[in-house]
C-alpha cells in the first residue's frame, strides 16, 4: 500500500522525535480503541511499541478470542429467537466486556451507528442479530464489501421498505438513505440519482430472513445512476459508489470523526479521502493509519469526545475487568439515551454534546452509583482487579489523566472487590470522566 | 484495661456451682412468647453442614466459587459452640420495645468470665463494665448487647437488667415452667427440636414489616393471612428443622378481629392433581366478600392498582361489572402447575409448565357465556398488541374431550422461519366441567384436568394448602438447563463453570429439600399450620391426608 497523503498531520506518529509513547499515549490509544483496558493490557501494549500495538489492537481472530467471548458468539442465534431485545442487548454488551481484542465490538458500533437500522420497525430480533453479525465480521474489511452485505441485509431492507420497493411503485427510501447517510453524503448526489437508484433496488426483498430478488418486481429499463447508464440493476449502483471520489472523504470523515476528532478542515478532509483510497476503502489499514498518525496524539486530539452511554459503560467496566449483569446495563445505557439495536432515527445516534444533559447526567451519576452500592445492586459488578493497582491506572483511562482519583478515607473498602468498584463509581461523579 | 481485669478478678472468684437448671425454670412466666430448642449445639452442626443450608449459601449468585459464606459463619461462631450443649430457652417481652431474655443450660460449668472472653473473640471492640451483684449472680453489662450474667448452671443473657433481674428472682416468681400449658405441651413434643408457645399475636403486631404488600393482589391474597396471624391470642409451634423442617403451628383467634372472607371451614374436594403435577396451591378466600368491601381493606398504596385492575377486567368482559362476575363465583381457588411440553409445532426456547386455575362458579349459561367473551376478548386484545409488535397472532380453535368443549388459541407459525411465533409453549384454554371452570395455559393441562374434574373426587378437605414436588420442578429445571445458562452468563457469570455452578446451587435446593407441604386449616378456636419439607411430602399431603379426611367423614356420617 502506497501512503500518498502529503498533510503532514497524517504522517506517522514517530515516538521519540514527535513525542513519547508511554502510559498517558496508551491510555489514549486504548481509551479510543478498546474503550478501557486493564493496567496489565496497557503494560503490554506500551511495551510493544506503537506499529506492533497497533497491529495488536487490530488483530481480529475469533479463533484466538477469550473462551467467554467465543461463549457469548454461540449464544447469540439462541437469544436472538427470543425475540427479547434487552438479551440480545445484552449478548452484545458481554461480547464487549470479555473480548480479548474489542476494537472490533467498538468497530461494530460504529457500523451501528452509521448503518444504523432499530428494531422498533424491523421488530425481529434474529434479523437484527444477523445485522449485528455483518457489522461485527466486516469491522475492519474493505468498505464496499459491507455495504453490498448491508444492502442485501434482511433488517435492513426491511427497515427502510425496500422489501415494498417494486417497478410499479419504486420506493426510494433506501435509495436515498444509501446515498445521504450510508456512502457518499449531501450535495455529492442529485434527486435524479435517487430516483434512477430506487428503480435499480426493485426486487430487493426479503424472504425467509433471507435476502430474495423478486424479478418479476425488478425494473429492467435503462436507468443513469452517477454518470453510469444502462440497464443497471443494485450491485451497478453499489460499484458507481465505490468509485466515486466523494464516497472515499465521507465514510474517511466520519471514522475519523468517531476515533480521532470532531473537527476536520477541507485540507485534512480531502487528505483523509486519499488515505481512504490509498487504503483500497479498508477500514482495518485506514484506522492503523489514522490511530498512528500524528495528529492522533496532538493534545489537541485528547479528551475531546463525548463517551457515548456504551462507550461509558464499557470503558469503566473494562477498566475494572468487571463482571456484571448486563441485562441491567443495558437498561443503563437506555437511562443514558443510548438503546442498543433502537437508534432513534436513520441518522443514528446524534452524538457529541448531545450525550450530556440533564437527564443523562443524572443517569451516568445514577450508574456510578450503581457501581458504588456494588453487590447489593442488581448490577452486582464484581471487579478482579485490586484497589491499590487500579488508582493510578483509572485516572490515566478513564479521565485522560486529567483529574487525581483518591478515596476519601471514611468510604475506605473492607474488601478490595468492592473497593475498587467503589472507586470507579465515585469516578463517574466527575466531569472528566465523560470526555475520552 | 482496668476495670476490665477487676471485672475477669470478679468474675473469676465467682461460685462455680454447677445445679440442674431448665431454661423455662428461669424465664419469668409473664413473657409473650417462649421458645426452646433442645440440644442446639447439634441444630448448629447440622444447619452449617447441611447440604440444604450449603445450597443456599451456593445459590447466592455463585457464592460459594468467590467466598465460602458458612465457613466464614462456622468461624466466627466457634468460640461460642462449646456453649450450646445444653437447652436455649428464649424469652420474648413486647412492650414499648422488644425485650429479650436467653437462658443457656450450662452442663459443663463454664464461668461467665470464659464466656465473655469468647464472646469477645466474635467482637474485639465488644466492651464490658458496670457490674452488679444480685442474688447470687453477677450481671456484666456489655456494651451494645444488654447484660450478661451466670446462674448457677445457666447462663444468661438479656437486652434489658430489669428482665434479667427477674429471671434471677425465680424462686419467688412463677416462671415458664410453671405454667400448666408449657408442661402439657412440654411432654407432647418431647421429641421435638424446637418447641415454642405464646401471644404470637401480641409479638406480631409489633414486627412493623409483618404486613401483606400493599398492592390489592396481595392484600386479597395474603391480607387475611396476616391478620389471622395477628389476631392470635395464645400459639403453639413445634417440630424440627433438621435434617429437614417439619413443624406444627397452632393458633387460638379472637374470631371477632377477623374479615368473613379470609377464614371458613368450608369443605372442598381434593384438588386436581395427576403424576405431572408440579405444584398445587389452593386459597380458601371468599373473593366476591373481599370484591364487596375492596375499598375498605386495600390499603391507600393499592388504590391505583385496583383502578387499573377494575379497568381491565370491565375490558375483558366487555362492559359486565366485575363485581358480578365475582358474584357468580364460588369462594375457593385452585392453582395447579404441570409438566406439559405439548403444544406449539416447534419446541420453544423456553420451557414453561402448565398453570391453570380452577374455580367453582354458580352453575348458570349467562355466567359461562361471560366467561367465554371474556376469553375472546383476551385472545382480541394480544392479537391487537402483536399487529403492533410484529408479533405473531393467536388463532382460537375447539376440543372437544370427553363430551366437554376446550376453547383455545394458538400462536400461529412465525413464516419467517416455520417456528412458533412465541418464545414460550403457552397455548392459552378454558372449559367447563359442570360448574367448574379451568382457565390455563395449556390446552395439554386443561385436557387432562376435564378428565380428572369428571371423576368422582369424594375426600373433602379444608383451609389453604400448597404442595410443591420436588422432582418435577426438578425436572422442568432441567428441561431449561441451556436458558438458564444462558441467562446466568448474560448477568455475568464469568464461564460456563460458574453459570453451571450457580444453577446447581438451585438445583441444589430443589433436590435437597424435596416436596414442599404447607398446609393451613381451620380448627374450632383458631387454625392449625404445618409445614413439612421431605421426599414424599407430596404424595403423603395429596393421598393420605386426603384419604384420612374420607375416612373421619365416613366415620362422622
Amino acid at each position: 500500500m502506497l501512503f500518498t497523503s502529503n498533510d503532514h498531520r497524517l504522517k506517522p506518529y514517530r515516538p521519540g522525535q514527535d513525542g513519547a509513547f508511554g502510559r498517558a499515549e496508551v491510555a489514549h490509544l486504548l481509551g479510543r480503541t478498546e474503550l478501557g483496558a486493564t493496567a496489565a493490557r496497557a503494560a503490554k501494549i506500551e511495551a510493544l511499541g506503537l506499529s506492533q500495538a497497533l497491529d495488536n489492537i487490530l488483530a481480529f481472530d475469533d479463533a484466538k478470542e477469550s473462551a467467554l467471548y467465543r461463549r457469548h458468539l454461540r449464544l447469540g442465534s439462541r437469544i436472538g429467537r427470543r425475540q427479547e431485545l434487552s438479551l440480545l442487548q445484552a449478548q452484545w454488551l458481554q461480547r464487549f466486556l470479555s473480548a480479548r481484542r474489542p476494537l472490533r465490538e467498538h468497530l461494530a458500533l460504529f457500523w451501528h451507528d452509521h448503518f444504523a437500522t432499530s428494531n422498533f420497525k424491523v421488530k425481529d430480533t434474529v434479523a437484527m442479530q444477523i445485522q449485528n453479525e455483518i457489522f461485527r465480521l466486516g469491522a475492519a474489511g474493505p468498505f464496499d464489501e459491507l455495504l453490498e452485505k448491508i444492502a442485501r441485509d434482511p433488517a435492513m431492507l426491511t427497515w427502510l421498505d425496500n422489501d415494498s420497493n417494486t417497478k410499479v411503485s419504486p420506493n426510494e427510501n433506501f435509495a436515498r438513505e444509501l446515498f445521504e447517510l450510508f456512502s457518499l453524503g449531501l450535495g455529492n448526489f442529485d434527486e435524479r440519482d435517487v430516483k434512477e437508484s430506487a428503480r435499480a433496488f426493485t426486487g430487493w426483498g426479503v424472504k425467509a430472513r433471507r435476502f430474495h430478488f423478486e424479478a418479476t418486481q425488478h425494473d429492467e429499463n435503462p436507468k443513469f445512476v452517477l454518470d453510469r447508464m444502462g440497464k443497471l440493476d443494485g450491485g451497478d449502483v453499489l460499484a458507481a459508489i465505490a468509485e466515486s471520489g466523494a464516497s472515499d472523504r465521507f465514510v474517511a470523515t466520519k471514522l475519523f470523526r468517531w476515533f480521532v476528532r470532531p473537527d476536520i478542515d477541507e485540507t485534512l478532509a480531502a487528505a483523509l479521502g486519499q488515505l481512504f483510497a490509498d487504503c483500497e476503502r479498508c477500514t482495518g489499514p485506514f484506522l492503523k493509519r489514522i490511530l498512528g498518525s500524528r495528529i492522533f496524539f496532538e493534545p489537541a486530539s485528547r479528551a475531546v469526545l463525548f463517551r457515548s452511554p456504551v462507550q461509558l459503560v464499557v470503558a469503566v467496566l473494562r477498566t475494572l475487568n468487571a463482571n456484571v449483569n448486563a441485562i441491567e446495563l443495558a437498561k443503563h445505557c437506555r437511562m443514558m439515551g443510548q438503546d442498543l439495536f433502537n437508534p432513534p432515527s436513520v441518522e443514528g445516534w446524534k452524538g457529541g454534546r448531545s450525550w450530556i444533559n440533564s437527564s443523562a447526567l443524572v443517569a451516568r451519576q445514577n450508574f456510578g452509583q450503581a457501581l458504588i452500592e456494588g453487590e447489593a445492586d442488581s448490577l452486582k459488578a464484581r471487579s478482579r482487579e485490586e484497589t491499590s493497582a487500579l488508582k493510578p491506572w483509572v485516572s490515566a483511562i478513564l479521565t485522560g489523566g486529567q483529574a487525581a482519583i483518591d478515596t476519601k478515607p471514611e468510604k475506605a473498602p473492607r474488601l478490595i472487590g468492592e473497593g475498587s468498584t467503589r472507586l470507579v463509581g465515585e469516578c463517574l461523579f466527575m466531569s472528566q470522566v465523560h470526555l475520552f | 484495661m482496668l476495670s476490665r481485669l477487676i471485672t475477669y478478678l470478679i468474675l473469676a472468684s465467682a461460685a462455680a456451682t454447677v445445679w440442674g437448671q431448665a431454661p423455662a425454670e428461669m424465664v419469668p412466666a409473664d413473657v409473650d412468647f417462649y421458645l426452646e430448642v433442645r440440644n442446639p449445639q447439634a441444630l448448629y452442626d447440622q444447619l452449617l453442614e447441611s447440604p440444604i443450608y450449603r445450597a443456599l449459601d451456593l445459590a447466592e449468585d455463585g457464592k460459594l466459587s468467590r467466598d465460602d459464606g458458612l465457613a466464614k459463619l462456622r468461624k466466627v461462631m466457634a468460640p461460642l459452640r462449646p456453649y450450646l450443649s445444653g437447652r436455649l430457652g428464649l424469652g420474648i417481652r413486647s412492650r414499648k420495645t422488644f425485650k429479650f431474655l436467653a437462658v443457656l443450660e450450662n452442663p459443663d460449668g463454664h464461668s461467665l468470665e470464659d464466656f465473655i472472653k469468647r464472646v469477645q473473640q466474635i467482637d474485639p471492640d465488644l466492651k464490658t463494665g458496670d457490674i452488679e451483684e444480685y442474688r447470687e449472680a453477677r450481671l456484666v453489662a456489655v456494651e451494645n448487647l444488654g447484660f450478661l450474667a451466670r446462674c448457677e448452671a445457666t447462663l444468661l443473657w438479656s437486652s434489658d437488667r430489669f428482665l434479667l433481674r427477674r429471671a434471677l428472682r425465680r424462686k419467688t416468681g412463677a416462671t415458664i415452667a410453671d405454667r400448666e400449658d408449657w408442661k402439657q405441651l412440654a411432654a407432647r413434643a418431647n421429641k421435638d427440636q424446637i418447641v415454642a408457645m405464646g401471644r404470637l399475636g401480641r409479638v406480631l403486631a409489633k414486627l412493623e414489616k409483618f404486613e401483606a404488600p400493599p398492592n390489592f393482589l396481595a392484600t386479597m391474597m395474603l391480607a387475611g393471612v396476616v391478620k389471622e396471624l395477628k389476631a392470635a391470642e395464645f400459639a403453639t409451634l413445634h417440630g424440627r428443622l433438621i435434617p429437614l423442617p417439619d413443624l406444627t403451628l397452632e393458633t387460638r383467634h379472637d374470631a371477632s378481629k377477623l374479615d368473613d372472607w379470609s377464614s371458613s371451614q368450608r369443605r372442598h374436594l381434593a384438588m386436581p392433581i395427576g403424576p405431572d403435577t408440579l405444584a398445587a396451591i389452593r386459597i380458601d378466600r371468599d373473593f366476591d366478600a373481599f370484591w364487596r368491601r375492596r375499598h375498605e381493606l386495600v390499603p391507600e398504596a393499592g388504590t391505583q392498582e385496583l383502578a387499573e385492575f377494575t379497568q381491565g377486567m370491565n375490558v375483558f368482559f366487555s362492559g359486565f361489572p366485575f363485581a358480578d362476575v365475582l358474584a357468580a363465583t364460588k369462594p375457593g381457588l385452585e392453582l395447579i402447575i404441570e409438566d406439559c411440553q405439548s403444544g406449539p409445532s416447534a419446541r420453544p426456547d423456553i420451557k414453561l409448565p402448565g398453570f391453570a386455575l380452577v374455580f367453582d362458579t354458580k352453575f348458570d349459561d349467562k355466567v359461562r357465556d361471560r366467561f367465554r367473551v371474556a376469553f375472546q376478548t383476551a385472545i382480541g386484545i394480544v392479537n391487537a398488541g402483536a399487529a403492533e409488535e410484529g408479533r405473531q397472532p393467536m388463532l382460537q380453535f375447539s376440543k372437544d374431550v370427553q363430551g366437554t368443549q376446550i376453547l383455545a388459541a394458538r400462536f400461529l407459525d412465525d413464516p419467517r422461519d416455520g417456528r412458533s411465533g412465541v418464545s414460550y409453549n403457552i397455548v392459552p384454554a378454558m372449559a367447563f366441567v359442570g360448574s367448574r371452570l379451568i382457565v390455563a395455559t395449556s390446552v395439554e393441562l386443561t385436557e387432562r384436568l376435564v378428565v380428572r374434574l369428571k371423576k368422582t373426587r369424594q375426600r373433602s378437605e379444608t383451609g389453604d394448602l400448597m404442595m410443591i414436588r420436588g422432582k418435577r420442578l426438578d425436572a422442568i429445571l432441567n428441561l431449561n438447563h441451556e436458558a438458564l445458562v444462558d441467562q446466568q452468563l448474560l448477568e455475568g457469570a464469568a464461564s460456563d463453570e460458574e453459570a453451571e455452578s450457580n444453577i446447581k446451587g438451585l438445583l441444589g435446593i430443589v433436590r435437597e429439600f424435596g416436596d414442599l407441604v404447607l398446609r393451613r386449616q381451620q380448627t374450632d378456636d383458631g387454625a392449625r399450620w404445618r409445614l413439612v419439607v421431605g421426599a414424599k411430602a407430596f404424595e403423603k399431603a395429596a393421598f393420605k391426608s386426603a384419604a384420612k379426611a374420607d375416612q373421619r367423614e365416613r366415620q362422622a356420617r
